[in-house]
């Protein structure tokens, strides 16, 4: 199966709390091809794992939409999204043994993960043994959880993900708690599935260097993709409405209230810092920022 | 899948097996109860056939058929007659014929002569032989002791007719020489073969006399005038059994029917065979009502605890479920994966449950299929608790369940449920006292609803009390007992397991409570029924001879009392007891709350002073008397006398010639009673005895010597209006109907005394003789000693002395106090009192713990202690459930610098607060259910009830009970928080 596109536009997510509403998604813009990888980066609370879960349709978007492949999630029925779930989609959860049933082996794990998939038609499945095989642990089929390093129980929680050969992995913090030996053996596998099968990956990380490994990595706060790395370089990204999140760096010079105006010539736009409504006038004005 | 699902049980072994448990005990439970049913059953049958008297196994017809004369069945006719109507399957046909006859070597004695089929196969023959040939004859032992003879000797023997104005028997017809072959004694005197016919009373009765065996033909061929035969269908053992109460009834009924239906018959056959079902069947069907009350609430809480277990397990297992649901599998797959340790461990629990419940049950026998509905519903309940327990997880949401917070959206629901079952709890309550107590269909889990609403109530309150606790120990310093406040107030299933342990505590002091106030209740009626510590059952020729025996033995009135009931009686008319009042202080068990006056008042309102009786005691009686009156007609005028040894019965005797206008002189011969009669009354009798009749008594004498004996005071009885003159006793008859009526001698207060437990109707009470005597209630009783709580007890001296029937007595007892002596049967025996038999209160209630009702109770007892298992199984399951999951809360607090010890007992005081709840509101629930049904929970057989039945338990009875259930529970709790690892 080839990896399946993923268009997210001005998603927006609200969680009905006691305590009141919580906005964890304020209006997402992401795109990604098939068969590309891509790291979600971003501090706790800034709506990467709501992103994911609404991506896997375990949640509905209140507004916005969102597309993997053809498939428009919020329009679906529960049980087609299970059924998407158990065949285009792959879930790797946090904690490698969240993925696993501790009382069944490999081979037992991954099969089940395949049971969806097994009674849909048009759909060839790997072994198991060759799904073991593709990430690194080739010959285990008949380990269980509790014989297993930390990094084979990733690898092995990754092959229940990609075990009904979805076209869009989704794997939440791989490589924390891991070691640099186990992150690359994890990594690694990631690689060589998206290599051989052209599945697309979003994977969800704190680690940087992850992103960079993975060629593209998108940096979401306070609810929105608020800058993207491609290829060692690191951009803002105008958001479906025109708002632009200033790297945070920069945001700690011009706090939230600080007026610019914005000044196109020869090709790039200059923001240039203002008074700050109700805050001190910074001196130095904003930086030059190209086209 | 298979594969998965044995390896889920593997991984949580300890969950399966108390799953397992829990459905081995609901199973047990459910098929315990039909199996115990069938026990109690058995015991119910055996029990009442050792109790039940000959009548009520045999169904005799009898007639006398008189020699020479064409009677409406000559003896032949009989004969083939009666047994094809009284064939009944599982009983023996037996036929019998007698006659009284005399030897006439010994004329002042009769004995019976009879043949009765089979006779000697029941026989021991104690010298010579039984019978082989004709005019051969058995005697029992003491006909030869008392005519001298033995086997080989040759007895001249006639047959004897009764004279009864002589009392004495007299020969008839030509002599019959019999040779005696043997001497004899019944194998089984009581056994169902010999009937209804008294062949071997205890003592020598003159007017009965012993019993003599010969041929049918020696029978036929010997002169007699008259013939009583009789045919006899009794039981034969394995005939009446609990499966066949109504084949029999069926079979009894049909033979009736079909003796009716014959041609030229105006006998019917005599049976109480229906009395004895009809016993079987009340007590079968109080068992039938008793045994589920006690079981529904275990099963019940089977269901509740697997119930409990598999959504806290559930819980626990939440990410593994929200996983499967990840994955896209189906929703049967899921469920298979999610239910299937469920269904597997409930299989493999309920066949051991089911021979487990047979097992619990003492004398249960083979395997009962009849238990196994009810198995499969215990089944089905436990399958159905466990599939609605996951039901939350399998229809929450995969992000909730991988988070792990499934359950909050279910808690509106379980408040709904919970409000529901209170309000149900209170509906079946009104309902129940409001239909009267009766606990039938719906009203049978009225108790395990009680107890359940309590419960829910309670767990209620735990969780707010608990918090309070919590912050309170914090503030004290106390962090162990503050964390495990805060686990009990924070955790669902805390909660739950505090409705399950509260519940288990009520089943217990409930079944301990209506298991001692059963107890109480059984002794009270049988002391009250009693009546005294020992009660002796005797053998006695009338009345007279009751009382003067027991007087003779004990001459003081220190240890002895008669007593005897009055038979017969109005509808809807108490019991009547007539004692010797004097003696009934000295005698009688009494308590306050029998009545409200001091015992040793009784006797003297019930025998107060009276006049002497007026004794004859020559050969005739005459009465000098002027009819001032008559409409038209006949009147003509009788005397009863009754000899004052008792010996012989009362008589009446016609005087002669029939009354004319003007005075006259009336007199009869009264042979037998040379030795002394009392004058029981004058009778005034004819067709022109009613209204408007009137005579005066001038005088009565004895003849022979000729005394006169008028006495000084009169009493007449109904419809008699007496007025004393100068010139004798005006005797007017006032009322419209013609027939006889009597006047007495002043020898007993008239209206006669009683003491009763209700007002008297119409002024009465009906008497020996069955007519109503005028009656006043002297005393008021709350409980009548030797009755229970609805009878009159009234002197048996002046009912006697107003009686004109024949003297005789049946259940005639003698009452003992404690002082009685060791000898005491033979003191009486030797006054002609033979005992046949004997009780005390302690046999009584030995006779009422062997009814259903107890039999219910023990099983309520036995239900109870599952419950008490059931409660500690779910103790360990929550617990279990608790160490799977890893404490992980405790365990981050460990690694933040908890020490080990506060966190132990964190761990131990979070399940110890819950028992000590149950400790707390498990007596409570008990008590609210017993103040709904306590008071109707039967506890005899007959509807009757206890002199002085107890609201409440002993303390006692329900402590330790409640102790032991505390203990079980205390243990199971630290036991299972052995070896938890907090790191």
């Amino acid at each position: 199966m080839n990896g399946l596109a993923v268009a997210c536009r001005r998603v927006v997510h609200i969680y009905r709390a006691e305590a009141g509403d919580v906005v964890a998604l304020a209006g997402v813009d992401l795109s990604i091809s098939p068969g590309e990888m891509l790291a979600l980066v971003g501090p706790s609370g800034s709506g990467k794992s709501t992103l994911v879960a609404l991506l896997a349709g375990l949640m509905r978007p209140s507004a916005g939409r969102v597309h993997v492949g053809t498939y428009d999630l919020g329009k679906l029925s529960n049980a087609e999204l299970a059924r998407l779930r158990g065949t285009e989609i792959g879930v790797v959860l946090q904690g490698a043994a969240r993925n696993l049933l501790p009382y069944a082996n490999l081979w037992r794990n991954v099969w089940l993960a395949q049971r969806r998939a097994a009674r849909t038609a048009g759909i060839r499945l790997d072994d198991p043994d060759r799904i073991l095989d593709l990430v690194g642990l080739p010959g285990r089929g008949k380990a269980r959880l509790d014989q297993l390093s930390p990094g084979q129980r990733q690898r092995a929680a990754l092959a229940v993900g990609i075990a009904a050969g979805p076209g869009l992995l989704l794997v939440d913090e791989p490589t924390s708690q891991l070691d640099s030996a186990g992150r690359d053996e994890v990594l690694a596998a990631i690689e060589t599935v998206n290599a051989e099968r052209g599945t697309t990956v979003v994977v969800v990380t704190h680690d940087a260097d992850v992103g960079t490994r993975l060629g593209r990595a998108v940096t979401m706060r306070d609810g929105r993709v608020g800058a993207e790395g491609r290829d060692g370089q690191d951009f803002a990204v105008v958001a479906g409405d025109g708002t632009i999140q200033l790297p945070p760096e920069v945001l700690g010079e011009f706090p939230p209230g600080t007026l610019f105006t914005v000044d196109r010539a020869d090709g790039s736009v200059t923001l240039l810092a203002g008074d700050t409504v109700g805050l001190p006038r910074m001196p130095d004005p904003a930086p030059r920022v190209p086209d | 899948m298979i594969a998965l699902v044995l390896g889920m049980l593997a991984a949580r072994r300890g969950q399966a097996i108390t799953l397992v448990l829990l459905s081995l005990v609901a199973t047990a439970a459910a098929a315990a109860g039909p199996v115990y049913l069938k026990a109690v059953d058995r015991t119910i049958v055996a029990n009442q056939l050792a109790a039940a008297t000959i009548g009520e196994q045999t169904l005799t017809i009898g007639d006398t058929v008189e020699r020479f004369q064409q009677s409406q069945i000559a003896s032949a006719e009989f004969e083939d007659l009666a047994p094809p109507a009284l064939t009944l399957p599982g009983f023996a046909l037996v036929y019998s014929g007698e006659y009284h006859v005399m030897n006439v070597a010994h004329p002042n004695s009769a004995d019976r002569l009879v043949f009765r089929d089979g006779a000697c196969e029941h026989l021991v023959v104690v010298a010579g032989r039984c019978l082989m040939a004709d005019d051969e004859i058995v005697v029992v032992e003491r006909i030869a002791e008392r005519t001298e003879v033995a086997p080989g000797d040759v007895a001249t023997m006639k047959f004897a007719v009764y004279n009864a104005l002589a009392l004495r028997w007299e020969p008839a017809g030509d002599p019959v020489r019999l040779t005696v072959v043997g001497v004899v004694r019944p194998r089984d005197a009581g056994e169902p073969f010999w009937g209804v016919h008294a062949y071997f009373p205890p003592g020598y009765q003159d007017g009965l006399g012993d019993v003599a065996f010969t041929t049918r033909q020696t029978l036929e061929r010997m002169y007699h005038e008259e013939q009583s035969v009789s045919v006899d269908a009794y039981a034969l053992p394995g005939t009446i059994t609990a499966g066949r109460i109504g084949a029999v009834r069926t079979d009894v009924d049909g033979a009736i029917k079909r003796y009716a239906n014959l041609e030229n018959q105006d006998t019917i056959p005599a049976t109480d065979i229906p009395d004895l079902l009809d016993r079987i069947e009340a007590d079968q069907r109080l068992a039938g009502q008793l045994v589920p009350l006690a079981a529904l609430p275990v099963v019940l809480l089977c269901w509740l605890v697997i119930f409990t277990a598999v959504a806290y397990g559930g819980q626990a297992s939440s990410t593994e479920i929200g996983l499967l649901a990840l994955r896209g599998l189906r929703l049967p797959t899921r469920w298979w994966l999610t239910t299937g340790e469920i269904v597997v461990a409930v299989l493999v629990g309920a066949p051991l449950g089911y021979l487990a419940g047979h097992a619990l049950v003492p004398g249960a026998g083979d395997v009962d299929a009849g238990a196994l509905p009810y198995a499969l519903v215990a089944v089905a309940g436990a399958l159905f608790a466990g599939f609605a327990a996951q039901r939350a997880q399998l229809a929450a949401p995969i992000v909730d369940l991988l988070r792990r917070t499934v359950g909050k959206t279910s808690t509106r629901r379980v408040v709904v449920a919970e409000a529901a079952t209170v309000v149900l709890a209170a509906a079946t309550a009104v309902e129940l006292r409001l239909g009267g107590g009766l606990l039938t269909g719906s009203a049978l889990v009225v108790p395990a609803l009680m107890v359940l609403a309590t419960a829910l109530l309670a767990a209620r309150v735990v969780r707010p009390v608990a918090a309070r606790l919590g912050g309170f120990a914090l503030r004290r310093g106390r962090v162990g007992l503050a964390l495990s406040a805060w686990q009990v107030a924070r955790r669902p299933g805390a909660q739950r397991l505090a409705v399950i342990l509260v519940m288990a505590v009520g089943v217990l002091g409930f079944a301990a409570a209506a298991t001692d106030v059963a107890a109480a209740a059984r002794t009270s009626r049988a002391e009250a029924e009693a009546g005294a510590t020992r009660v002796l059952s005797v053998q006695a020729a009338s009345r007279t001879t009751l009382l003067r025996g027991v007087r003779a033995a004990d001459p003081v009135g220190e240890w002895a009392m008669a007593a005897t009931q009055i038979p017969g009686g109005a509808p809807n008319e108490p019991p009547r007891l007539a004692v010797d009042a004097a003696r009934f202080a000295a005698v009688a068990v009494w308590k306050p709350a029998y009545g409200g006056l001091p015992v040793t008042e009784l006797g003297p309102l019930l025998h107060p002073p009276a006049g002497e009786p007026l004794i004859l005691r020559g050969t005739g009686v005459a009465i000098d008397a002027t009819l001032v009156a008559r409409p038209t007609g006949q009147v003509r005028l009788a005397v009863y006398v009754a000899p004052i040894d008792g010996r012989s019965l009362r008589t009446r005797v016609q005087l002669d010639p029939p009354v004319h206008d003007g005075a006259g002189t009336y007199s009869a011969s009264t042979q037998g009673c040379a030795a002394g009669c009392r004058l029981v009354s004058i009778e005034v009798g004819g067709f022109a005895a009613r209204s408007g009749a009137r005579l005066r008594l001038h005088e009565v004498r004895q003849l022979g010597p000729d005394t006169v004996v008028t006495p000084d005071r009169w009493q007449g009885g109904k419809d008699v209006r007496i007025t004393p003159g100068n010139d004798g006793l005006g005797i007017e008859l006032t009322s419209p109907q013609s027939g006889a009526y009597q006047v007495y001698p002043a020898d007993g207060p008239y209206p006669l005394p009683v003491a009763s437990s209700r007002p008297l109707t119409g002024d009465a009470v009906t008497g020996f003789d069955r007519q109503p005597v005028p009656a006043v209630r002297a005393a008021e009783l709350a409980v009548v000693p030797g009755l229970g709580r609805d009878g009159v007890l009234v002197d048996l001296e002046y009912a006697d002395r107003v009686a004109l029937d024949t003297g005789s007595v049946s259940g005639a007892q003698v009452w003992l106090s404690p002082t009685a002596p060791a000898d005491a049967a033979e003191r009486l025996a030797a006054q002609g009192l033979g005992v046949i038999g004997e009780h005390s209160p302690a046999t009584l209630a030995a006779g009422f713990a062997a009814q259903s009702p107890a039999h219910a109770l023990r099983f309520a007892i036995l239900a109870a202690g599952l419950a008490v298992v059931l409660g500690a199984s779910g103790l360990v399951l929550v617990a279990t459930v608790d160490r799977r999951t890893g404490d992980n809360d405790l365990r981050a607090l460990r690694a933040q610098g908890l020490r080990r010890r506060p966190a132990r007992r964190a761990v131990r005081w979070s399940y110890l607060l819950v028992v000590l709840l149950a400790a707390v509101a498990g007596p409570l629930a008990a008590a609210a259910a017993w103040l709904v049904v306590g008071d109707y929970i039967p506890i005899f057989t007959d509807g009757g009830g206890a002199a002085v039945r107890p609201g409440w338990p002993r303390p006692a009875a329900v402590v330790w009970p409640w102790l032991a259930a505390v203990a079980v529970l205390t243990a199971t709790a630290i036991a299972v928080t052995r070896g938890r690892r907090l790191r």
